[in-house]
């Protein structure tokens, strides 16, 4: 017997795919929306957010400013340190949640600064100041899991200390510019500094009283013939520990290397990390070394790429400059 | 046609009664997105755009393990134990007008009531009756029950639920019960939207037959699956709504549980028989008109020849036909090809077997011989075919059916039926001067209908009334111990038997001495043709000059 076709079919799909659709199709445009909507936090009341912000959720009152690329927060704060100068954890609470704040801030913001550095000040203690620098861009990679925590905190400039020249008179607050040259460069020597320390070759016989990095920009370097972009000079002072004279003559070639080798390490680590290549070359000083370690940003490739040791380096050759050549690149 | 129209303000409900599962899942989904959004809208405009940013892949992500545990789910859980699916619900295949239901005149009238009770539905209320809430079709497959119900679906103009009762029979115990209570949901909700809706579940026997009671305690999952049958159609129920259950079965009606046949139930039975002389004329007339034939086709011939035969057979008489007429590259369907397609149906393909000369005369004579007594003794049937080509496990074949199909068989019919069957016994011991083995099912027969004749029907000459085979130690399809018949009796009885036999014989035995030359002329031509067919046979004894009246046929469609 014959089949034929419907003249009743209760079809729930003819009725419930237009709504269906409209569904998705209006839960999908407000996403799309929401997404378009613009930062939380715009530029043009940005101080005046971080300041609120930091006042409503920690009752922390901060002063804000932008210098260039730069955003400063003060933090005066009641009982900062103990009196063996440490970090007091109550308070230390407060100046995280104005860090974490300032990060919020900038990373919803239509116009985001490069760094921002927060400073803190025990109200008591005029003089004693902490200061912390970060890049932004380095908080927007951990976020993305492009950056590991640790990495992450090695990326970030700690000082602690007396007078570090921020305030002009007792609550003038003043902070310079911070820029991603000298920012490099002085996370390179906390980096070559903490290395050193660690190294479990020579934390017991080496002591790095200090680690100092500075960028020079092209500019600064005089007139030249060529154009430049600047240069990094690292002032690396040690000195030997436990050990006599003899013993210090013996091992002191051994040590200014792995000095070296630690310090170009980190050099390479660091600007290849940043991908910066912004500069001419490198100097390092050390108290062992008779004049000073010169390298230009094309040797220091050659050595990344295993093409020459640092033996070689520290003979008086080509790649190690000589000290004429040596001259005209701290000149240049 | 009446198209099924929504009862007024009943749409709402009606939506969502049967996608409430839908609803609630949009519902929810659309409230997770809502969810969302508001959760994104409180982020910062940093970790907004990053979760934004992270949806496309968590949403692959999300449908990636959707679709696998979709996966596992169909294919390692089925459809889920008591799910009715998707499939049972044929809308869809309903379009059966009452002009295309032939060949069952009298059921289609029951069932053109039945629709009309259906359509008045709400008068009948008004006057405080009920409408039909059961309806039985029965009969022999093939003679278009399903086909009814359709039509039946098609005029009554509401929704039609199909499902076979073997579907709601599953291993596990319970599931049946839980699948009839779900179809039976699904066809209410049907009914509060459309006023009615048909509820056709085929071969009712799978779950219908009566019920069985073990001494143990516990009962069969039929008897579960059809106890929640019988609440659903007639029990307790929150709401009376206008569910009509069709059922069709193959099983005698004695089969079915008593209490599904009980007024409320299935009260209203329709037995769709096979078709008659007339009606399986129209039959052929219409499943001929579907493809080419010669015009000479005496449709009459075909449906007197097609006896008892129900329309599934007849249509597929036309489609075997259709093949072997393509099979002989011919463009049209010749008698032939019909002729050739009903045996193979009946007697299944020729096979055949290498034989010796002297077995092919002795089965040539042995066929002749019941030709010849059908032919010349039989008072209801007619000879269609004669052949010597063995088939399955007959290595010869008369083929005969009544002119018109009969309901009863009277003594002279069976006595022609037993000198038909004892005519090739005569005929082989003729003729060849023994007898074979091949008389067996003859003499099987022919031993049955005269043992019936005396034992049960009363058709001896001695005097003997009853039904006898009551009495011995085998009555009511059981047996007893105690026999109430003595020996002399049977001994009579037996006697009388064989009286009968040896009187037909005889009878035979005149017979084929007197058409001597006809038996000789019908083994020659079976043994050089292998096959006659009516009209050969009819010829052949026209030239003996024992040709019986021609039998009017109604002539071919045009």
């Amino acid at each position: 017997m014959r089949q034929g076709s419907a003249p009743y079919h209760f079809d729930s799909s003819s009725f419930m795919n237009p709504v269906i659709n409209q569904c998705f199709f209006l839960t999908s445009l407000f996403a799309l929306c929401l997404s378009g909507c613009g930062p939380t936090y715009p530029k043009e009341t940005l101080t005046s957010s971080l300041v609120a912000l930091c006042q409503k959720e920690y009752g922390v009152e901060v002063s804000v400013q932008i210098v260039g690329k730069t955003l400063a927060v003060y933090v005066p704060l009641e009982k900062l340190f103990d009196s063996t100068l440490r970090l007091s954890p109550e308070v230390g609470e407060k100046l995280d949640g104005v860090i974490l704040a300032t990060s919020r801030v900038v990373l919803s913001t239509d116009n985001p600064p490069d760094f921002y550095v927060v400073v803190a000040r025990d109200k008591r203690i005029p003089g004693v100041e902490l200061k912390l620098i970060r890049y932004i861009q380095d908080i927007r990679r951990l976020n993305y899991g492009d950056l590991s925590r640790s990495e992450y905190t090695k990326r970030m400039l700690f000082e602690f200390g007396l007078g570090l020249g921020i305030f002009q008179g007792e609550e003038h607050f003043h902070i310079e510019e911070v820029r991603l040259g000298q920012f490099l460069a002085d996370q390179i020597a906390q980096r070559i500094k903490t290395r050193i320390e660690e190294d479990p070759e020579t934390k017991k016989e080496v002591r790095v009283k200090a680690a100092r990095g500075k960028f020079i920009p092209g500019d600064s370097l005089g007139p030249s013939e060529e154009a430049s972009w600047g240069r990094f000079t690292f002032v690396i002072d040690a000195e030997m520990e436990g050990l006599d004279l003899w013993e210090t003559l013996q091992h002191e070639k051994e040590h200014e290397k792995k000095i070296l080798v630690a310090s170009l390490e980190v050099i390479l680590e660091v600007v290849r990390g940043y991908r910066f290549a912004s500069f001419d070359g490198v100097e390092i000083k050390t108290p062992f070394l008779k004049h000073s370690f010169v390298l230009s940003r094309e040797v220091l490739e050659l050595y990344r790429h295993k093409k020459i040791d640092l033996s070689t380096l520290l003979l008086p050759n080509d790649f190690n400059l000589s000290p004429h050549d040596a001259e005209l690149l701290l000149k240049k | 046609m009446p198209k099924p129209t929504v009862i007024k303000g009943h749409r709402m409900r009606m939506f969502f009664l049967m996608h409430r599962l839908k609803i609630i899942i949009i519902t929810s989904i659309v409230a997770l997105i809502l969810l969302s959004i508001w959760g994104l809208s409180s982020l910062e405009s940093f970790y907004r755009n990053m979760t934004l940013a992270q949806l496309p892949i968590s949403v692959l992500l999300s449908g990636i393990s959707a679709a696998v545990f979709v996966f596992m789910y169909l294919f390692g859980f089925g459809r889920g134990l008591a799910n009715v699916g998707r499939s049972t619900i044929k809308g869809a295949m309903v379009d059966v007008k009452w002009s295309d239901v032939i060949g069952m005149e009298e059921a289609k009238q029951e069932a053109m009531e039945v629709v009309q009770l259906v359509r008045d539905r709400a008068r009948l209320k008004k006057i405080g009756g009920k409408i039909v809430r059961g309806l039985l079709l029965i009969g022999p497959p093939g003679c278009g029950k399903t086909y009814l119900a359709k039509a039946i679906a098609t005029e009554a103009g509401i929704p039609f639920i199909s499902m076979a009762a073997s579907e709601f029979n599953e291993i596990f115990v319970g599931v049946g019960a839980s699948r009839v209570r779900k179809l039976f949901g699904k066809a209410r909700t049907h009914a509060y939207g459309y006023g009615a809706c048909i509820l056709f579940i085929d071969e009712l026997d799978a779950i219908g037959r009566t019920r069985t009671f073990s001494f143990l305690g516990g009962s069969q999952e039929t008897n579960t699956t059809q106890n929640q049958l019988l609440v659903e159609m007639d029990g307790l129920n929150e709401k009376d709504a206008n569910v009509i259950v069709i059922g069709a079965s193959n099983a005698e009606e004695s089969v079915l549980d008593v209490a599904l046949l009980r007024p409320g139930r299935f009260d209203r039975k329709i037995y769709i028989d096979r078709p008659n002389l007339e009606e399986r004329e129209k039959i052929f007339q219409y499943y001929l008109g579907k493809v080419k034939y010669e015009p000479s086709i005496d449709v009459g011939r075909l449906a007197r020849k097609a006896v008892y035969k129900s329309p599934a057979d007849i249509e597929n008489i036309i489609k075997e036909a259709a093949l072997i007429a393509t099979r002989k590259e011919r463009e049209t369907i010749g008698y032939k090809d019909l002729s050739e397609a009903m045996e193979r149906i009946d007697m299944g393909l020729k096979h055949k077997r290498h034989m010796t000369e002297t077995e092919r005369r002795m089965i040539a004579y042995h066929e002749s011989g019941h030709l010849i007594v059908l032919y010349l003794l039989h008072p209801t049937d007619d000879v269609f075919k004669a052949s010597i080509i063995s088939r399955r496990d007959t290595l010869g074949v008369v083929y005969h059916q009544p002119r018109e199909e009969l309901h009863t068989s009277n003594r002279d019919r069976i006595l022609a039926n037993i000198k038909v069957a004892l005519a090739g016994y005569v005929a082989e011991k003729f003729k060849c001067g023994t007898t074979s083995d091949g008389v067996a099912s003859d003499f099987r027969n022919a031993t049955a209908q005269a043992s019936s004749m005396v034992w049960q029907l009363g058709m001896g000459e001695d005097g003997f009334l009853g039904d006898y085979t009551l009495l011995t130690s085998f009555r009511m399809g059981r047996e007893l111990t105690t026999d109430l018949l003595s020996d002399q009796l049977k001994h009579e009885l037996n006697m009388e038997t064989n009286r009968i036999l040896q009187a037909c014989l005889k009878e035979v035995e005149i017979l084929l001495k007197k058409e001597d030359a006809l038996l000789d002329r019908f083994a020659s031509e079976l043994l050089k043709k292998e096959e006659l067919e009516y009209d050969e046979i009819e010829t052949i004894f026209a030239e003996c000059g024992k040709a019986r009246p021609p039998i009017i046929s109604t002539p071919p469609p045009s």
